[in-house]
């Protein structure tokens, strides 16, 4: 069967047309073309010409033209829609005039980098000149490294390379940063929360070492779906940044269909398994060999799609071989290969996370399943646009889960469809981030008295590093003393830098199977542990957790494990409250975890087979939260308990629909009775150190988030409480509904009670 | 916190500051406390470096030997900096030099007092510099130079690279790594060169002991770091006079001793026959097969120029006697030795018929390389016998 035919057979056959929530059909797009403008360099036109470009899209002539304006700009169309090109022709057409001009590109990962200098070099061959474009990353050479560095035109990198290896060796790229016209920054949507936060300093201090070096390079910002490029492109860079998302590439057509499992049970509100479901609708594409990627939410869930789609594809008679699992935790070779599989057409079916969500080259994939709701509006965009880069027609599946959220969006498609997609947030400011900033940026160069660095906190936060004897300060300077290289100790992805390894002892040699960060391992790698790799299951025999070392070896049972980590929350310091009584407020806390118990859950049923402790060290995090005293209620003291897990529960999904971020960014908790308030509170924290001001856009947008989780509560169908509401009703209990939208009703959201 | 006043908001970001903890780690306590910034170095004349000199003569430094010719209008030179990582926030904060002329050593170390003395104290350094024929460093290849060059370039300062740069660890690297498992200046010093060092401090504690000396303005705890320095600096006048004596004059080093890198750099300054009996002696005392091997390659890459074809026979001979693989490497270089050089097909296919009986064992053992090895021997027999058949008929 064809692509076509197939959907229709979906929508055709009864026992899977009626969980279809939305199905829409987006029409195939026309190009909107100009002709190459007059002003570029003849050598470019004809090598435009040589590789078939006649004319330019619409939106790739906007490009030039603003780039020769001198403004900083921001690109947003979607993928294969030629968005390389509005950077790359300002930066050959400036290369051909001025051969000592240097542009420096950054991309979030390396394998983004190696796919554009491929791009890039082809360009440069049509044309026939010297420009030399290379990466430079972990893995060049260190006999290229000096050629790059003073001969490299074009040098292609990435944010945690530019802030560890090339800003503290700044006077070793002299020829770069004196002649630097251009930085690209490709991939904008990947820079919020927090690695966005730390990119909004690695920013500050490239335009400082620029200035240093008597250059001020022009800025060009170039992202796929996100819903305020330009305001965010300004948060990083701190200055005016023009729009060009006017798009003038064509599309095929394209389907995008929600699919919600049925309900099996439904006093417990419980849905069919989601990953058993996009099973079912995956067999359909495999088997008529419909190139597919299927993307789900966890690690565990990409490991069981890929032993599901092995033996699906072995009940057709394909080798199993062609189907493969995409996650980080993979080493770089294995994803190379994979990759490489996609595109040259051996790999028929990939089951992923969104570590395969970026730009990454697979090809042309024709079908996409995203099972689970991605978290954002943004991602699902992205996820569903890997399939159908071309003219031809393609088709994406959203299969729901149980999640609040999830159940939010497919039952309420008119939403999706019509919310813009979400808005990347960053907090530079990030008092935490800067501190760690400024102390690379004083490495970089001695920082002067009245220099601004972001926020005007630039003297106290000098202050705290000369207490800690980082800089010394002598006269209107301060200078960096301490023998330490300070971006080692800063990682722009995570919280902390560390790893812990996994190693399997097994037959016939210790090996590392793969790695897990820090915050993630108590969860993941416990002793006791089932830990999934590459389909291949894995007992966790010992955590050495000071050595950072798990030891594992290979099993094969039938259950997994989960992790339950208990979580306390302390105030600090209250920075506002509202109105109300009592007064929804937020501000500075410390959050506590401790890993208690983890439990043993059946492959095929997950249901509960056994348990045990986890004996591991708890760790503590700042950060800023919100949090919500209830007021007084004639409520018996034992549900008190019921209601504030089932209120925070819906809240939690709820508020990362409104705050656009991801669930994961969050963090929830409650106490029943708060030292800092004196009532039953509910807090939900930013989950990272120092925070990227979730807490406080919550705080502002409070009222709104109160009556979503009323409407999410009051809609759901279940009766005392399920998953997709307030939570399973063994865990808010018989009345763990009811009081939440009592409370929700009568005290929280004015006008609501009836 | 906004409508806060500035006093009270700078106390909130100083606690918050405190609780984030962002440097990650707790420092100790300082001894004593910090004199404002003004005051230090009140005693003083003022000025941001100072310039330390001492003149020795020759015969207080060599004792009873000469100087080498070269070491005249070479520029010895060690910095003391304020970390060890390098990249632009390692400051070099004292420089050691030294310079030979006739019968006199100068020693000079400049100092900075005060960080903003630094661009006055690279002027005087380039000044220096450019008088210089010769750069002669420790580990300056890596560490030293590219600080100052990087400090150089800091201070918008222009700076022309030495004409010739000798970067000692280069030869200390071949005479000493294996003997002494180290190339630690320190190390070589006492167990090279002999000479003891007293009341010296641990280089890892000298950035610290500098930062106190910033925050403090008191020189005295730090006086010990000017003696370390100085005596690096007199450690590179002894060590690079007698390694160009040891290279360049084909005295013998005393033991521990690495023969063979002596052997090399040797070659490396076209001191052939001195090579060579470094080379032979390296072979009398190596037990480490795959050593030895490389050494006789080395060795007979000597002879070979010399067209010294028996003692090449020779040479691989002795080490036919080595065990397994070692020893079909050998014999297959004997054998080449008789078919190339001595004209003798039939000795090298006796040979090689003894080789690729070790082989067929080696085989039988399952050793790794068994298999290339075997491919090699009968090719070798394959062409032995086609060229010598050939040569019969003609």
């Amino acid at each position: 069967m064809t692509l076509e035919q197939i959907l229709t057979s979906i929508r055709t056959d009864p026992s899977l047309a009626r969980h279809l929530t939305a199905w829409r059909e987006i029409p195939a797009r026309t190009g909107r073309f100009a002709p190459i403008p007059f002003s570029i360099d003849a050598r470019l036109t004809s090598a435009l010409r040589r590789s078939g470009i006649e004319a330019l899209y619409s939106h790739q002539a906007e490009a030039f033209e603003v780039a020769q304006s001198g403004k900083h700009f921001v690109v947003v169309t979607p993928t294969a829609s030629g968005k390389t090109l509005c950077y790359n022709l300002s930066v050959l057409n400036s290369l051909l005039a001025a051969p000592e001009t240097r542009a420096l590109y950054l991309f979030p990962t390396k394998a983004l980098s190696m796919d554009q200098v491929d791009e890039l070099q082809t360009l440069v061959r049509a044309l026939n000149v010297d420009i030399k474009a290379y990466t430079y990353d972990g893995d060049t050479p260190g006999a290229a490294r000096r050629a790059i560095r003073t001969a490299g035109h074009v040098v292609v990198t990435n944010p945690d390379m530019l802030h560890a290896a090339i800003l503290p060796h700044h006077t070793k790229w002299l020829r770069l940063f004196e002649n630097l016209r251009y930085v690209v920054v490709d991939e904008l949507h990947t820079y919020r929360g927090l690695f966005g936060s730390h990119m909004g300093n690695v920013l500050r201090r490239l335009r400082r070492i620029c200035r240093f070096y008597g250059s001020n390079p022009q800025v060009i910002f170039a992202s796929a779906t996100i819903g305020n490029p330009k305001e965010l492109a300004e948060r990083l860079l701190e200055e005016e940044v023009t729009l060009i998302d006017d798009n003038g590439a064509p599309s095929g057509p394209k389907v995008l269909a929600f699919y919600n499992p049925p309900v099996i049970n439904r006093e417990l509100g419980i849905r069919r398994d989601a990953l058993s479901e996009a099973g079912r609708l995956a067999g359909e594409f495999i088997r008529n060999r419909i190139p597919l990627i299927a993307f789900s939410r966890s690690r565990r869930s990409a490991e069981l799609l890929t032993t599901e789609f092995k033996s699906i594809a072995a009940s057709h008679h394909i080798s199993p071989d062609r189907v493969a699992g995409y996650r980080a935790g993979y080493l770089p070779s294995e994803r190379r290969a994979i990759e490489k599989g996609l595109r040259e057409g051996d790999v028929l079916a990939v089951a992923a996370t969104n570590a395969l969500e970026l730009g990454i080259d697979i090809g042309r994939l024709q079908a996409a399943l995203l099972v689970g709701y991605p978290g954002t509006i943004a991602s699902t965009w992205q996820q569903a646009g890997r399939a159908g880069r071309t003219q031809d027609l393609s088709a994406a599946i959203l299969v729901a889960t149980s999640d609040p959220l999830d159940q939010y969006i497919v039952r309420h498609p008119e939403y999706f469809f019509g919310q813009s997609p979400e808005a990347g947030l960053v907090n530079p400011d990030n008092l935490y981030v800067l501190t760690s900033h400024v102390r690379c940026a004083a490495f970089e160069l001695p920082v002067d008295e009245g220099e601004r660095f972001g926020p005007n906190t630039l003297p106290e936060i000098l202050d705290y590093l000369e207490q800690q004897q980082i800089v010394h300060r002598e006269g209107d300077r301060w200078h960096y003393v301490a023998d330490a290289y300070p971006a080692q100790d800063v990682s722009l992805r995570s919280a902390s830098t560390e790893n812990v390894v996994i190693i399997d002892t097994g037959d016939p040699a210790p090996r590392v199977v793969g790695e897990v960060d820090l915050a993630s391992a108590p969860g993941l790698v416990h002793e006791d542990a089932i830990y999934i790799h590459l389909g291949q299951q894995y007992h966790v025999d010992r955590l050495e957790w000071e050595e950072r070392k798990a030891y594992v070896h290979h099993v094969d049972v039938d259950y997994y494990t989960t992790a339950q980590i208990a979580v306390d929350v302390r105030v600090l310091a209250e920075f506002a409250k509202g109105e109300a009584s009592p007064p929804p407020a937020h501000g500075e806390v410390v959050v506590t975890y401790r890993p208690t118990i983890f439990k043993k859950l059946t492959l095929e049923r997950h249901e509960n087979v056994g348990w045990g402790p986890i004996h591991l060290p708890e760790s503590t995090m700042h950060t800023t939260a919100y949090w919500l005293a209830l007021p007084d209620l004639s409520i018996p003291r034992e549900e008190i308990q019921g209601l504030l897990i089932g209120l925070s529960h819906a809240l939690e999904h709820v508020a990362s629909l409104f705050l656009m971020c991801d669930p994961r960014d969050l963090g929830r908790t409650y106490e029943v009775h708060s030292p800092h308030t004196g009532r039953p509170t509910l807090f939900l924290y930013d989950a990272f150190p120092g925070g990227v001001g979730f807490a406080e856009r919550l705080f502002r947008m409070h009222a709104q988030v109160l009556a979503a989780a009323r409407d999410l509560i009051a809609a759901c169908p279940c009766e005392t409480g399920c998953p997709s509401c307030v939570g399973p009703v063994l865990q808010v209990g018989g009345t763990g509904k009811a009081r939440a939208l009592e409370v929700l009703d009568a005290r929280l959201v004015p006008g609501a009670a009836r | 916190m906004p409508g806060s006043s500035p006093g009270l908001r700078d106390s909130v970001l100083r606690d918050r500051l405190a609780a984030l903890n962002v440097v990650g780690r707790m420092r100790r306590e300082p001894v004593r406390p910090a004199m404002p910034w003004d005051r230090r170095d009140r005693d003083r004349d003022g000025t941001p470096f100072e310039i330390r000199r001492s003149v020795r003569t020759v015969r207080e430094i060599f004792g009873r030997e000469k100087p080498h010719p070269s070491d005249y209008g070479a520029l010895f030179l060690d910095t003391e900096t304020t970390g060890l990582s390098g990249g632009t926030g390692t400051t070099p904060f004292l420089i050691g030099l030294a310079t030979l002329e006739r019968h006199e050593v100068t020693l000079e170390q400049y100092f900075l007092r005060r960080l903003s003395g630094e661009a006055a104290m690279l002027e005087a350094l380039r000044d220096r510099l450019v008088e210089a024929e010769t750069l002669v460093t420790f580990n300056g290849r890596r560490f030293d130079w590219p600080i100052l060059e990087a400090r150089f370039i800091m201070s918008r300062m222009p700076l022309d690279p030495p004409s010739d740069h000798t970067d000692l660890i280069t030869a200390a690297r071949r005479l000493w790594y294996r003997p002494l498992g180290t190339y630690r200046l320190s190390v070589i010093e006492r167990q090279a060169l002999g000479i003891d060092r007293v009341d010296d401090v641990d280089s890892a504690e000298i950035p610290g002991m500098y930062l106190e000396y910033l925050r403090t303005g008191d020189i005295g705890p730090i006086e010990p770091v000017f003696a370390h320095n100085q005596q690096d600096v007199t450690c590179l006048l002894h060590l690079r006079r007698r390694v160009r004596r040891w290279i360049e004059d084909g005295e013998d080093p005393p033991p521990p001793v690495d023969w063979e890198g002596l052997g090399v750099l040797r070659l490396q300054a076209n001191r052939e026959v001195d090579a060579e009996s470094a080379l032979r002696r390296a072979l009398t005392v190596e037990d480490d097969p795959a050593v030895r091997w490389r050494i006789a390659t080395r060795l007979a890459r000597v002879l070979r120029r010399g067209a010294r074809w028996d003692e090449l026979l020779s040479l691989w001979e002795r080490e036919v006697g080595g065990r397994g693989a070692w020893r079909v490497r050998a014999l297959i270089e004997t054998a080449k030795v008789y078919q190339r050089r001595l004209r003798r097909p039939d000795r090298a296919s006796a040979i090689l018929e003894e080789a690729s009986r070790v082989v067929e064992w080696l085989l039988l053992r399952g050793e790794p390389a068994a298999h290339v090895m075997d491919g090699e021997v009968r090719n070798r027999l394959t062409r032995l016998s086609t060229r010598y058949s050939n040569s019969q008929v003609r």
